[in-house]
């Protein structure tokens, strides 16, 4: 599998705000590529970058090898992009908005029509290819703007954003479709502030902060990353500021906090430190509430690494 | 041609606006042209007064006045008393009222001027003069008899046989001294109708590609993006010529041979090149237009001010000459002053001063098409 996406040192500069600072990045073939981090990290701009709507100031931007242009057009054909705004036309039913997006790629007759029906049925349009898209729900907006896509059957999708302000439903939908798409030989770039779906879909993830990549990996390899190991919540009653300095002295504790009664432990590592805390409790016979531990998140990673909240940088 | 096929169906979108359009302008022209050539052709009639008369005289004078007035205008009975007067004149039942006082005959007869007559003008109204002006015509008339030698009858006899003689009207000179046929009056308002059209047409369909995500979705396709500009630019030719073949089937409709003269050659020439104009104001009009709504607005304002101040709608001769220098400035002026130098031209060799405007409007088309490029260029950069 060879690299279908490789941008090196890549520098975008809006007059004093540096949007893209050395960026490096790296698609293989096959994989779905999650780019996570807050608002105006920079994901969008990378991206418009990849698809040659953006000058850059310095680096290079390689797709399927060679270096993108605005007259790229041979790679641009195998290009697929989902942009962050739905792009459709209000004046185009469903049917023959997909139809106009795919016949920019498509030209032959017979093959469009059948990658029209092909994309109306992927997305669950069956039902709604004459409605006109002021008809449609955000959710299938969303999945319309998805269809005018992908439609052309492309070797690389690029997504930003697309499940911005969608119902649960429809959101699970999408990302389904993503991992349809990408089991049947399409390579996805997927972009979003929202680490639970990048989590779930993503093969490989490049966290994003001001315009930098600050770590890359699969998600496991990002968790690993980072100290925290697991968290241990519980709810107690009237700890002493001693009973925390003992908490901490525990095996793999690094962190204790304690707040209206609900005690947070960071752990780095081991594998029975909810175990050892219980044990501790029951010494000092200290009641306790619910008792519940888990694992870190991407947010603990990003939390870890750039000092802040993803989900607070996000909003 | 994916792009050009949307064109026309995001023109097939607006049809309804667009069909309207068409209907009113036609209904109107057909309208304007007919009966703005009758008017141009029989502008004067004479004008009959409702005038309130109490005869006390009934004598000579007294009945011939009576009679004078009756034959040219509508005479009516004297309200009773004064309030009902009031009314009448004040909800402007009656336009004059005359009152001709008994032993006026006699007072006439012995070159007694003094009072003769009680007239009462409606304020502020010409129609009260003109009675007036026709009585003083009169009495100065019978006057002259009398001062001659003749008798009261006979005077009053021969005024009114002088009185019975009508003059009639002709006009030396009628704004451009042209008698102006029905394929001024039609082409007349093209300008009007044009801006509309293009701004609707074309301006909304290049507003809808102009848009952000559109813009850069489609910037993304494997089309090259001058063929997207092209495939755009032939629906906008397409649509132009669209339009205005549609007219001058009308124009041929309601005009007749008119078109085939070297006038309605011409004429249809100058329509074309408007259109052409008018089409680059669409374009510079499409990149001012935040969305498809201010365009609407935006074309009434090209539309209805172009035409305005071009003179479409109002005569070049009744506007001011400082409002004449300012319309030089918009290429409806010079539209109009094709339309009207091509009623004077008989033959094409004739036509100088109109090539000159048709150069003009040309010009205009350039300078719109260079301001929207600018715009363009500049909101593409922006972005």
């Amino acid at each position: 599998m060879g690299a279908m996406v490789e941008i090196d040192n890549l520098v975008k500069r809006y007059k004093e705000l540096i949007a893209l600072d050395h960026l490096k990045l790296t698609v293989e073939e096959g994989e779905i590529f999650g780019l996570l981090g807050p608002n105006g990290s920079g994901k969008t701009t990378a991206i418009n970058c990849i698809l040659a709507l953006l000058y850059f100031d310095k680096g290079s931007v390689k797709v399927f090898g060679e270096e993108i242009q605005p007259s790229s057009y041979e790679i641009k054909k195998q290009i697929g992009v989902v942009l962050q705004n739905v792009a459709v036309f209000e004046e185009l039913t469903v049917q023959e908005n997909i139809d106009y997006f795919c016949g920019l790629y498509i030209r032959d007759k017979r093959r469009r029509k059948q990658y029209v029906e092909e994309a109306v049925a992927f997305s669950g349009l069956e039902d709604f290819r004459k409605f006109y898209p002021k008809k449609l729900s955000g959710g299938l907006l969303r999945r319309l703007n998805i269809a005018c896509g992908i439609a052309h059957k492309p070797k690389l999708i690029i997504m930003d954003e697309p499940t911005v302000a969608v119902d649960p439903q429809s959101r699970n939908r999408i990302l389904e479709g993503i991992q349809e798409l990408n089991r049947k030989g399409a390579t996805v770039i997927y972009t979003s502030h929202y680490m639970e779906e990048v989590e779930q879909i993503c093969s490989r993830i490049a966290i994003l902060d001001k315009g930098r990549c600050v770590a890359s990996g699969t998600s496991e390899e990002l968790k690993a990353m980072i100290k925290t190991g697991e968290k241990i919540h519980m709810e107690a009653l009237g700890l002493q500021p001693f009973h925390l300095e003992e908490i901490k002295e525990l095996r793999h504790v690094y962190q204790v906090d304690y707040r209206e009664g609900m005690l947070e432990v960071r752990c780095s590592g081991g594998k029975h430190n909810l175990v050892h805390i219980l044990d501790y409790f029951r010494k000092r016979e200290i009641g306790f509430g619910r008792v519940y531990s888990e694992l870190p998140t991407l947010n603990d990673v990003f939390l870890e690494i750039t000092g802040k909240e993803l989900r607070d940088s996000a909003e | 041609m994916q792009l050009f096929k949307v064109f026309f169906k995001i023109i097939n979108k607006n049809k309804g606006q667009l069909i309207m359009y068409t209907v009113v302008y036609f209904s109107l022209a057909l309208l304007m042209s007919n009966v703005m050539k009758e008017q141009a052709e029989e502008e004067f009639s004479g004008v009959s007064l409702d005038i309130a008369l109490e005869n006390k005289d009934q004598g000579m004078l007294g009945n011939a006045l009576e009679e004078y007035l009756g034959e040219r205008h509508n005479i009516k009975k004297m309200p009773e008393g004064k309030a009902a007067l009031q009314d009448a004149i004040y909800y402007e039942e009656i336009d004059y009222v005359l009152a001709i006082p008994e032993g006026c005959s006699e007072k006439f007869a012995a070159n007694e001027r003094e009072n003769l007559l009680e007239g009462t003008v409606v304020p502020g109204s010409s129609s009260s003069y003109l009675a007036e002006q026709e009585l003083e015509c009169f009495l100065k008339t019978a006057d002259m008899y009398l001062c001659a030698g003749f008798g009261l009858e006979d005077a009053v006899r021969f005024t009114i046989e002088d009185m019975e003689e009508k003059g009639t009207v002709e006009f030396l000179n009628k704004g451009d001294g042209q008698s102006l046929s029905k394929g001024f009056y039609f082409f007349q308002f093209i300008p009007y109708v044009f801006l509309t059209m293009m701004i609707l047409g074309v301006g909304v369909v290049l507003k809808t590609f102009q848009n952000k995500e559109l813009s850069a979705r489609n910037k993304c396709s494997a089309v090259p993006y001058l063929q997207q500009s092209f495939q755009i630019f032939l629906g906008s030719l397409v649509y132009m010529l669209a339009v205005y073949l549609v007219f001058m089937v009308m124009a041929g409709c309601n005009t007749g041979d008119y078109m085939f003269t070297p006038q309605g050659i011409l004429s249809a020439v100058n329509a074309l090149l408007f259109a052409v104009c008018a089409l680059c104001v669409s374009w510079f009009a499409a990149q001012f237009a935040p969305n498809t709504a201010v365009l609407n607005a935006i074309s009434n304002v090209f539309g209805l001010g172009f035409s305005f101040l071009g003179g479409v709608f109002v005569s070049l001769d009744l506007m001011g000459e400082s409002a004449q220098k300012i319309a030089k400035f918009v290429p409806s002026y010079w539209y109009v002053i094709a339309n009207q130098d091509i009623q004077k031209v008989a033959e094409f060799s004739d036509a100088g001063t109109v090539y000159k405007s048709y150069l003009m409007v040309l010009m205009f088309a350039l300078a719109f098409f260079a301001a929207g490029l600018l715009a363009y260029r500049m909101k593409e950069r922006s972005r």
